[in-house]
């Protein structure tokens, strides 16, 4: 019903997406709100306040620092790539030069890292890291950027220099972060767990909120799903506002086949994106057939990005053809293409379970080598890939 | 320089660095504006620019109360007009065409509110083959923003998308057969003739006493099927060779008649052949009357290619194909209602109910139309 439903909204996305432009009667018609409207009011004034010193000193890199850094801040909480574009666009003075200030060199391989230009973020890092190799920031910025690339013991490298840099937390944190990700996910919960027993005074919250997404996720792919709930529900209450954080939580409820619920939180969210695919999940799960709304909204996002030539959604898009087209040959192509970009544990899944789906198992090849190269435990990655027919 | 890069600031950033990282859920379109090149005829373009990035790129909000509304985008179209005219070349064949903005509108489009910039493209090549579209709009405000270029012709729509590395995008008419040309006046043809319900309603009425013959005054089902069809044939066959006529000469500009009129005589045409089931005074000769009416609707189907403003070389095959698209449509009309009328001649209300009671109905309908289409006015619900 869902394929068919779909197979008709193809046939109207073309007159969908392009309307006719109308003249409003009256001059005092709203055409549009724009985001920093919702925003809470101190993050309202900030990016005021940093717009105007901005303007005022395009070329200051203190005042592009803070400005590209306040739209940073609202990308991680909006999850709306806008934002990012928008950062990097303060940047734009110093591309191509060499002259960069080393603060602002860090911010343009965040926001490209943000944007998926993984490429271009790690020559930023590696040329900061040459020129600058105490610099705490970049270091950890660096072992993120290989987590996400699916490289943990390129990470670890970053982790330990950080150990011997910055104070004990944050190294700690990344080297357990390392560590689950190449073999080793048991002694780093464990070693996650005693820091979260640490007085919490030595926490910032920040730092804090950091340390139980990670626990969370370690916790998450050993299976242990009371543990990470716990920690979900503790960042939910600290740190709602990051779209990452949202996101964890829902990819929880659906773990644990909490359909109504994740519903439920999505709807305390309109406004965010990334909860979209996750509802449209649930709402099958629920009842198939219902999740038409979803699925058209989604729909048109994406044949939206495909017109624009993105790249930045191939891993929903993936999941989407999926689990709602039932088109695992083409789900598979677009899986195998978000390999190429990002391998994260999300991606290795998507990969398999396309490969099986399609009765490909030997297309998954890329992600089974990297799971031994790698040691990457994940209960529901290594139960896939045992179905594909390969111990891992 | 040992710790120096160690300050308050690392607590606030380490966590920012590594969940920043984890904002996977890109779900939201990234910022994108959609420019539609119309190349036929007056060559004109369609612009939209998302509001919320003008917003940072020229300041739209001058209240400050972050809702954009009507009349600040209006007072803003000086400076928007000239912020795109710098950033956005088009040229077609190698030569530059000038962009002249003319209005600004409203798009709400399904994934945002846009700014519709309207404008006209003035080349100097004619027929132009290969557009060459340069633009760096609101690429300073969002460094990841895409423009989607789409060139539209009457036989295509091939687009290309532009960004921050990519600023230069070509598109070239599709290199189109001429029988591929001809196909899409074809479908034009049998789009037209399937929308014009005055004209389909002519070729029903003409159709309705087809199966019946006059029989000492009264109206008798025909016997022979085949010459029943027979006769269609030549009704159908005289009307299309009338109508192909002055569509022709229509086209071609060697017959001009005010379209009012031509419009309210075809719905006149519709009232004398309803009227002439009901009296057949006019019976003599089964092709005289279809094709002199013929003659009458070829003008009228010629507005849609004059329309287009076609050059002398496209305009054969355009009313080839057009024509033969027309015909396709009417004899679909045929085949469909023709079967179904030699089902029905034996019912024996045919000739009172159908013919006369149908024809007179249509008679009255015909009459609206043209009183509408003469005096400019609306008597029917559906626009005929």
């Amino acid at each position: 019903m869902a394929r068919h439903c779909f197979v008709l909204l193809l046939l109207f996305l073309p007159l969908n997406l392009a309307a006719a432009p109308t003249r409003p009667a009256n001059d005092a018609t709203v055409l549009v709100v724009l985001p920093s409207a919702t925003l809470p009011a101190p993050e309202r004034r900030a990016l005021s306040e940093a717009v105007t010193l901005w303007r005022a000193a395009p070329r200051d890199p203190g005042a592009t620092d803070r400005l590209a850094r306040v739209y940073l801040q609202l990308a991680r909480t909006s999850a709306d790539p806008r934002w990012v574009g928008y950062a990097l666009a303060t940047l734009q003075p110093w591309n191509g030069q060499d002259t960069i200030p080393p603060a602002l060199r860090l911010v343009r391989a965040i926001a490209r890292q943000a944007g998926h230009q993984f490429g271009e973020a790690r020559r930023d890092l590696d040329r900061l890291l040459a020129q600058h190799p105490d610099y705490a920031e970049a270091r950890l910025q660096r072992a993120s950027l290989a987590l996400v690339q699916g490289e943990p013991q390129l990470a670890r490298a970053d982790c330990l220099a950080l150990l011997e840099l910055a104070t004990l937390l944050p190294g700690l944190v990344c080297q357990a972060e390392a560590d689950a990700a190449s073999g080793q996910a048991s002694a780093a919960l464990a070693r996650l767990t005693a820091l979260t027993r640490m007085p919490a005074a030595g926490l910032t919250p920040e730092l804090h909120a950091w340390l139980l997404r990670t626990r969370a996720d370690v916790a998450m792919r050993l299976g242990q799903w009371r543990l990470a709930e716990g920690d979900l529900r503790q960042l939910l209450q600290t740190d709602a506002a990051t779209a990452a954080t949202r996101a964890a939580w829902a990819d929880w409820l659906l773990a644990t086949r909490q359909w109504r619920d994740v519903v439920a939180f999505a709807a305390r969210w309109p406004h965010d994106d990334g909860l979209l695919l996750r509802r449209a999940l649930a709402e099958q799960q629920l009842a198939p057939g219902t999740a038409t709304a979803s699925i058209r909204a989604l729909a048109d996002r994406f044949a939206s990005a495909r017109l624009r030539g993105e790249r930045l959604h191939l891993r929903e898009e993936a999941r989407f053809v999926l689990d709602f087209q039932n088109d695992p040959q083409s789900a598979l192509t677009l899986a195998l293409a978000n390999w190429q970009i990002q391998r994260e544990v999300e991606d290795a899944r998507l990969v398999l379970r396309c490969a099986l789906a399609a009765r490909q198992p030997a297309a998954a090849r890329p992600v089974l080598d990297w799971m031994q190269r790698t040691s990457f435990e994940d209960r529901e990655l290594q139960q896939l890939a045992r179905r594909a027919g390969v111990r891992s | 320089m040992k710790r120096r890069f160690q300050c308050e600031r690392l607590g606030h950033w380490l966590i920012g660095c590594l969940l920043l990282a984890a904002v996977q859920a890109h779900a939201h379109l990234a910022g994108t504006s959609w420019l539609t090149l119309h190349a036929d005829a007056p060559a004109t373009l369609q612009f939209d620019l998302p509001l919320r990035d003008l917003d940072v790129a020229i300041g739209l909000d001058r209240d400050a109360d972050a809702a954009i509304t009507w009349g600040e985008l209006r007072a803003a179209r000086p400076a928007l007009e000239a912020y795109v005219l710098a950033r956005l070349s088009i040229s077609a064949d190698g030569r530059p065409c000038r962009v002249q903005p003319h209005d600004l509108l409203f798009n709400a489009r399904n994934d945002g509110a846009y700014a519709s910039l309207q404008a006209g493209v003035s080349c100097s090549a004619t027929r132009t083959q290969q557009f060459v579209v340069t633009s760096r709009v609101l690429q300073d405000a969002d460094s990841l923003h895409k423009t989607v270029v789409t060139l539209k012709t009457v036989t295509g729509a091939p687009s290309g998308v532009l960004a921050g590395d990519r600023p230069v995008v070509q598109l070239e008419r599709h290199a189109v057969t001429p029988w591929h040309e001809i196909l899409t006046f074809v479908q034009e043809g049998v789009w037209h003739i399937w929308q014009g319900y005055d004209h389909l309603l002519f070729v029903f009425t003409l159709l309705l006493p087809a199966v019946l013959v006059r029989c000492e005054g009264r109206w008798v089902p025909i016997s022979d099927v085949r010459s029943c069809v027979r006769r269609v044939a030549w009704t159908i066959t005289a009307f299309t060779v009338a109508h192909s006529l002055t569509l022709a000469l229509a086209t071609t500009g060697l017959l001009q008649l005010p379209g009012r009129l031509v419009e309210a005589a075809i719905a006149a045409s519709v009232v004398v052949v309803a009227l002439n089931n009901v009296w057949p005074l006019l019976t003599r000769d089964r092709s005289a009357l279809p094709f002199v009416f013929g003659l009458v609707h070829g003008c009228g189907l010629a507005s849609t290619l004059s329309d287009l403003e076609l050059p002398r070389t496209s305009l054969l095959l355009a009313l080839g194909g057009f024509n033969m698209g027309v015909e396709l449509g009417q004899m679909a009309l045929v085949l469909l209602v023709l079967p179904l009328l030699l089902y029905l001649r034996h019912w024996r209300l045919y000739p009172v109910a159908t013919l006369r009671l149908g024809s007179l109905l249509i008679a009255v309908a015909g009459a609206l139309w043209c009183a509408e289409r003469l005096f400019n006015l609306q008597l029917l619900p559906a626009a005929a």
